[in-house]
């Protein structure tokens, strides 16, 4: 008897190992989603040792070296300097660690608004659906950059703030995701079967509801943190972001436009970063997305 | 149909409530009192505390609310801190720039986007494809104030080419060749990642529709390739994408905006920015309003479409 119980327990532990096992195998397959996962994990490791690396290098991103001004790369200044001798280099590398940071935070915080107000509203429906919803459409009116800037410009722009603004203004389309997928799980078998046996709220949502709604959220949530990073650097572009001298990629290229003529790589290396990591945020949601949906797979 | 209209019409209005109460509230929580802009500190108290009455400010919050949501609509929407004239008189001359240049960017974004991304859906997996669907990922990834500025520094610093602001030459420009030089540069940055976006969702649509039965019944009854892809593929695919025009709406204004800062053209995205540096406020309410309410009817339009183009979808 024991043992019996013992083998059909290793037997379930076995298929929920296979859905990730299959799942992994898929997303192998696509090269640039593995190509963008391997440049995203040298991306947030340089982030992480941001500034163990510029110690090495051996220049402070933020002291200017008078003598060096715009200087275009070359051995000592691996990308340059800017417009006041600081080296690009490190400005760069520091740069990231705002950029990354907030595009992941700002993504985990809006997804975490999206998936509590979609599975709220789907899940009990009625007035509490109807309230819920005309709030997202209400958010949904306002251009991103127009109310952020507004924002902004009430409260101060720093680290703190921008997370919480670009976090509050983009978790809607997850919320309609996932709502649209409770509504359509609750007319299903195992759904009623669940409730029938009399599960609990909590047991229903988070263990019936929300892991089959799990696929279109991890997608979502990956661009989420390409769409933060472009906030993010937007905002900083426009003046609007964190403040100089904290080195963000989106205020280096707000910092080197006059310089076009004298110094390209002064905007050059930050744009490209952004784009960079941008693009490989997308290639990997776009794995992700087939990896997770065996339907789409099989078309393709 | 016309009742879902009427419906569908009665939501718009407390969702416009709502917006103008967001605005107002945000803007009164701004720092700073009006007044400050106005007066010198070394002024009477008692004159200063009778400004403060005749402009209103003594009022009740919802008193004032009222008076301003109702001056707004009828076009008093304030007078600019930082001009000192009617904020609509200021307004209303860039509003066509920025129309000019969102639909340029849009007309130009569907006009190549449709039958590229239908071909490579046609052809799919071929080079052509591979190639499409490369390109159409580094134009959505491209950020465009980056854009921008690779375009700014080819064009108008090493070559050139085309001027680097404004809408037409200060000194002597304004004819149709002057005009259309300006607006290049403009029109490619905001109407990249559109075009990307659509090019891929265009591809997406044509490639569901493409094994459809109706489809294979075109074919069998003996009709051309060129009528099977323009009369039933492209058609069919396209519902979607005029419904997304709505929803993208917001994201092509704060495109305009981004890219009236880096060209400096004249537009209200421009405006805007200018205002909230100045902390211009009456400037910020009145776009922000005012861009909350283009969407709004945006999408308002992009449902409706959708129920007219495509008979499947009933309202009851």
């Amino acid at each position: 008897m024991i043992q019996e119980e013992r083998t059909f327990t290793k037997a379930v532990q076995y298929r929920s190992q296979g859905y990730f096992d299959i799942f992994w195998r898929q997303l192998r397959k696509n090269r640039m989603a593995m190509v963008a996962l391997g440049v995203l994990t040298l991306l947030y490791l340089s982030m992480l040792f941001a500034p163990l690396i510029v110690n090495t290098v051996g220049y402070d991103y933020k002291r200017p070296y008078v003598g060096e001004r715009n200087e275009h790369p070359n051995t000592s200044h691996l990308f340059g300097t800017d417009h006041l001798g600081r080296d690009l280099f490190s400005r760069v590398l520091m740069g990231s660690r705002i950029s990354l940071t907030i595009g992941l935070v700002a993504a985990a915080i809006s997804v975490t608004i999206g998936v509590t107000v979609g599975s709220v509203a789907g899940f009990y429906g009625g007035w509490m659906d109807n309230l819920l919803m005309r709030g997202v459409d209400v958010v949904i009116c306002f251009p991103f950059l127009f109310l952020a800037i507004t924002i902004v410009t009430i409260l101060t722009p720093n680290f703190f703030n921008i997370i919480v603004i670009i976090a509050l203004l983009s978790w809607t389309g997850i919320a309609r995701i996932v709502r649209a997928n409770v509504l359509s799980l609750k007319e299903r078998e195992f759904f009623i079967a669940a409730r029938a046996i009399g599960a609990g709220t909590s047991r229903l949502i988070f263990r019936h509801l929300l892991p089959n709604t799990m696929a279109p959220v991890i997608v979502s949530a990956t661009l989420q943190v390409a769409g933060a990073i472009l906030a993010e650097s937007g905002l900083s572009y426009l003046g609007l972001g964190v403040q100089p001298p904290t080195p963000s990629w989106g205020n280096i290229l707000m910092g080197g436009k006059p310089f076009l003529a004298s110094n390209f790589f002064y905007t050059l290396w930050p744009g490209l970063m952004i784009f960079l990591t941008v693009m490989c945020i997308n290639f990997l949601g776009d794995g992700l997305r087939d990896a997770l949906d065996p339907k789409i797979a099989k078309q393709r | 149909m016309l009742s879902y209209v009427i419906r569908r019409s009665l939501v718009l209005i407390p969702t416009l409530f709502v917006i103008t109460i967001i605005v107002f509230t945000l803007i009164h929580a701004a720092p700073g009192d009006p007044l400050d802009i106005y007066l010198d500190p070394t002024l009477d108290p008692r004159d200063y505390a009778e400004v403060r009455e005749r402009m209103g400010l003594n009022q009740p919050i919802h008193i004032q609310y009222a008076y301003w949501v109702s001056h707004f609509f009828t076009g008093d929407m304030g007078i600019s801190f930082n001009y000192g004239r009617p904020v609509w008189e200021l307004l209303k001359v860039r509003i066509a720039p920025t129309i000019l240049l969102m639909s340029l960017a849009l007309l130009s974004a569907y006009l190549i986007a449709i039958p590229i991304g239908t071909l490579s859906a046609i052809k799919q997996y071929s080079p052509l494809d591979h190639t499409v669907t490369a390109l159409a990922f580094v134009g959505i990834s491209m950020p465009n104030f980056w854009l921008g500025l690779l375009l700014l520094s080819l064009f108008a610093v090493t070559l050139g080419w085309l001027p680097s602001f404004g809408m037409k030459e200060l000194i002597g420009g304004g004819d149709l060749i002057d005009r259309i030089r300006h607006l290049i540069m403009p029109v490619i940055v905001l109407g990249t990642a559109y075009m990307a976006g659509i090019t891929r969702y265009m591809r997406a649509q044509v490639l569901e529709v493409k094994n459809e039965e109706y489809i294979k019944t075109a074919r069998s009854k003996g009709l051309r390739e060129y009528w099977v892809i323009s009369k039933h593929m492209m058609k069919n695919s396209l519902i979607p994408i005029v419904t997304l025009f709505g929803l993208q709406l917001p994201v092509l204004l704060g495109g305009a905006l981004i890219t009236e800062q880096i060209f400096s053209w004249p537009g209200m995205g421009y405006f805007f920015w200018r205002g909230v540096t100045a902390r211009d406020y009456p400037v910020v309410m009145a776009i922000l309003t005012l861009s909350a309410v283009l969407t709004l009817l945006g999408n308002f339009i992009a449902d409706l479409a959708y129920g007219f183009l495509d008979p499947r979808i009933r309202y009851t």
